[in-house]
């Protein structure tokens, strides 16, 4: 059995002598979807049935979970990008990763710049938005710096920091002032004008897992990755059920189509006796399910970087050049704050193009790698 | 360059120890001149023997010097050395390096003139004081004993609290110039093999000259050096190193110091006290949540006052905003130099009270507390609010019981005060999460800091905020990976 604990290891940003465990492998899964949700938001899907659009892209998800689920249980997917190599061959892993490398540049940048809107927007409207943008990613550097295994690790944290979140959630529609009968009617036409919108959204904030395909070497062997990432995606469903239908028992059906941002605002909604404004210290409290994921991605895209510049067996891993790519992945975001997304309807057109790449890649990475697969154990027999 | 070639020399010059370098009387004269406590008896047998003895009189025990070496050697027979005082060990030297090590360390030197020969005979002053209460972990029920300067004392503690003949004690001697004894403690069958072999090499490469405190070598062991959190427990308490050894832990034992050192920890290991095991359990649980509130209070509560009086003013219901911004009406700085302003002024207290004498402790504490306090409220320069915050914040960080953790925490709280007056509340979190991701990364002794909550395992959690009844808590903590996981006889798993 491998050992459980995790050290920092200052030799290599990619060490892979402690790894996660099966309870860390679930939570992860859940903190990098939950984060399309909070971006996203299901207002957008108008009706209360549409619940079961959202189960029905829970279940269709979980069909992408298991193929990525079994990549990472294969005996490539545990050699993570060297895993890659064996099954594209030199040439074409080069192109994958490059491709690869291109989609998590717009990613980090537009999930990035879409939680500094939102902070923006809603709590820190007298700063400016490149100060914010610049300790978000003074953040996701630092966590990153840290190493592959330290930053897997603090999916715990992001946990325990964030799932209070949902706790407050469900206090605030259980409060008296709502009412249960705006969730009915729970069965209907989901097949209605608004279902092609609604399945896109749907299929959007189940996407990121598909960004931890390079984890394989940092889990442990003893670990059963398929149930783990079931675990993971079923929490993540059942957050979204809740929510969703918390929103409709708390804005109302009529109301609820003229809400931005339902997660949110929802939270301005939530107060103690003692504490008015709780959103004040849960949307920054956010940032750490955010810092979690762009910092995963800032790992995956340097350690692309280094399979790309170099040949397969000999990656010269250096910490200059995760300051390079840091910095440039910290320079993109503030520009792009600062001269691509500044008002508020670039902000919303960026968003949907983070939509459509997450769509994109949670459809594609899968497909991919079934193909690989299959054309793998053809060539096989 | 420069340094690097200055530091060989010296090395070179510091170990230029005439290692193989013949002894000679002459050379030992010439080595120990100018010494006023270096002493040359000259001893003529009535048998007919002649011995030089050379001793550090500061070093040595004269008492015994007098009965158990030179009565026998007067009285002795033509024998050699070791069969004239038979009863203690006696050991020949034959180099200059051996015998300047020995007299050094509290040995005296015999030249056997007729037979041309040197022997050591080890015979050190005692200077340990007598065993008394610890002064900083006092607890009111339970042992009152507390380690001492002297290692063998220190040793003798522990061995009596732990009988088995599986306590190993290695022996290493750190420091190039104060050849410091350093013990390194373990129950054999029980610790990790991996953590000991990790804490050996950490031993094997320090490199200094002199240590004389065993934080001196923690800073040598920590595996994050810049990190402001402690990553090895000190103490002065037998039975708090008695439990870390019995729980798997490695202890090293410095000489010359009263703080016993064990290893690994976790964070929220800081935050116990045994006093938590006298209580009953729900007692003990309740004292310790009680410190991990206060260690958010002191983080917290003094930001949180800036972060409210400068932007996020809507957090508090009206009510009692008005009474906050009523009282800082006056105040003519912001929130956040009002707050490092009061927040220096207690640091400034704490510091001048400890290094006062006791009798004028107390008085400075009134002087403080009250002339201070009242006087800024009075003269406009902090908030009655503020005040009661950073009197609240002050408390509460002596209530965390290690306090290399409770200074820590006060300058956390600096930092803290500066982000929350940057950018209020989101400041705050920002430096919740920057200390959380170091948290995270930090490890001590290879073993995750912040372990049972990551990695997880639940079976620790008996024993961390909540202190189960110790009928429950059967099994040693997992992240230390101990050989024996049970600690109770009738799983057969017996220690090997």
């Amino acid at each position: 059995m491998d050992r459980v604990n995790i050290i920092n290891s200052k030799k290599s940003y990619f060490s892979s002598k402690h790894k996660i465990d099966s309870v860390m492998l679930a939570l992860l899964i859940n903190r990098v979807q939950v984060i399309h949700l909070i971006i996203f938001s299901t207002e957008r899907l108008q009706y209360p049935h549409m619940v079961w659009l959202i189960i029905l892209g829970g279940v269709i998800s979980q069909l992408n979970i298991y193929i990525l689920s079994r990549w990472l249980s294969s005996h490539m997917g545990k050699k993570g990008i060297v895993g890659i190599f064996d099954m594209f061959g030199d040439v074409f892993s080069k192109i994958f990763l490059f491709v690869w490398l291109c989609f998590m540049f717009i990613k980090f940048i537009t999930i990035s710049s879409a939680y500094i809107y939102l902070l923006h927007k809603y709590l820190m409207t007298q700063h400016p938005k490149t100060t914010l943008m610049l300790i978000f990613t003074m953040i996701i550097v630092y966590l990153a710096s840290k190493g592959f295994s330290n930053t897997l690790k603090f999916t715990i944290i992001t946990f325990v920091f964030s799932i209070g979140v949902l706790f407050l959630f469900i206090s605030l529609i259980i409060s008296s002032f709502v009412s249960v009968q705006d969730v009915f009617p729970l069965f209907g036409n989901i097949f209605n004008s608004n279902f092609l919108i609604s399945i896109v959204l749907i299929w959007g904030i189940f996407s990121g897992p598909e960004y931890l395909i390079f984890i394989g070497p940092y889990i442990r062997s003893d670990v059963n990755i398929p149930k783990s990432m079931f675990i993971g995606n079923l929490l993540t469903v059942t957050e979204y059920v809740i929510f969703y239908l918390g929103t409709f028992i708390f804005y109302g059906a009529d109301f609820l189509p003229y809400v931005q941002h339902s997660y949110i605002s929802a939270m301005g909604y939530l107060q103690f006796r003692s504490i008015q404004r709780l959103d004040m210290i849960i949307l920054p409290v956010l940032i750490v399910s955010f810092a979690l994921f762009l910092a995963i991605i800032l790992l995956s895209s340097f350690k692309a970087v280094l399979y790309i510049i170099s040949s397969k067996n000999k990656p010269i891993e250096n910490t200059p050049l995760f300051i390079i790519i840091s910095l440039i992945f910290a320079s993109a975001c503030i520009s792009f704050v600062l001269k691509v997304a500044t008002t508020e309807i670039q902000a919303l057109f960026w968003n949907q193009i983070l939509l459509y790449v997450s769509i994109f890649t949670y459809t594609i990475i899968p497909t991919m790698m079934l193909i690989a697969f299959l054309g793998k154990s053809r060539r096989g027999k | 360059m420069f340094f690097r070639r200055n530091n060989k020399s010296s090395k070179k010059k510091l170990n230029s120890d005439n290692v193989t370098e013949n002894l000679t009387a002459e050379k030992i004269e010439n080595l120990f001149s100018n010494m006023a406590d270096f002493n040359k008896i000259n001893l003529n047998t009535p048998g007919g023997n002649e011995y030089i003895l050379y001793f550090l009189k500061s070093l040595i025990n004269v008492d015994q010097l007098n009965l158990t070496v030179i009565l026998p050697l007067l009285h002795g027979n033509k024998g050699s050395v070791p069969s004239s005082i038979g009863s203690i060990e006696v050991t020949e030297i034959d180099t200059l390096h051996k015998a300047m090590e020995n007299l050094l360390t509290g040995s005296i030197l015999i030249e056997d003139i007729v037979q041309e020969k040197y022997w050591s005979i080890v015979i050190p002053r005692d200077l340990s004081r007598s065993i008394d209460t610890s002064q900083q972990e006092s607890i009111l029920y339970g042992p009152n004993d507390s380690f001492v300067e002297q290692i063998d004392q220190n040793i003798t503690l522990i061995r009596r609290r732990l009988p088995i003949a599986q306590l190993k004690c290695k022996d290493f001697t750190i420091g190039s110039m104060s050849k410091t004894k350093l013990y390194l403690i373990y129950i054999d069958g029980l610790v990790d093999s991996e953590l000991l072999k990790t804490m050996e090499e950490k031993i094997r490469n320090i490199d200094y000259d002199v240590f004389l405190n065993s934080s001196e070598i923690t800073s040598f062991l920590d595996d994050n050096k810049n990190s402001l959190f402690p990553q090895y427990q000190l103490s002065d308490r037998p039975d708090v190193i008695v439990s870390a050894l019995s729980s798997g832990k490695i202890s090293l034992i410095l000489d010359g110091t009263p703080f016993v050192i064990a290893a690994p920890i976790t964070f929220f290991e800081l935050f116990q006290s045994p006093e938590d095991y006298v209580h009953r359990w729900l007692v003990g649980s309740f004292l310790r949540t009680i410190r991990f509130v206060a260690f958010l209070i002191t983080l917290l509560l003094v930001p949180a006052y800036v972060a409210i009086a400068t932007y996020n003013y809507e957090i508090l219901p009206l009510q009692s905003l008005i009474i906050v911004l009523t009282y800082r009406s006056n105040v003519p700085f912001n929130p956040m130099i009002e707050a490092f302003a009061m927040s220096l002024i207690l640091e400034i207290l704490k510091e001048a009270s400890l290094r006062m004498p006791q009798k004028i402790g107390p008085s400075l504490g009134v002087v403080g507390g009250i002339v201070i306090g009242q006087a800024a409220i009075d003269s406009g320069i902090a908030g009655p609010v503020l005040v009661v915050c950073i009197a609240i914040s002050g408390l509460a960080s002596f209530l965390v019981p290690n306090y290399l953790m409770t200074n820590s925490s006060k300058l956390i709280q600096f930092i803290f005060i500066g982000l929350a007056g940057l950018w209020g509340s989101f400041g705050m979190i920002i430096g919740l999460v920057f200390l959380a991701i170091h948290l995270n990364s930090l490890t001590s002794l290879d073993r995750s800091y912040i372990a049972p909550l990551a990695p997880f395992y639940l079976k620790d959690w008996k024993d961390v905020i909540i202190r189960s009844p110790v009928q429950l808590m059967k099994t040693r903590p997992e992240y230390l990976q101990t050989q024996n996981k049970n600690r109770t006889s009738s799983t057969k798993e017996n220690i090997k």
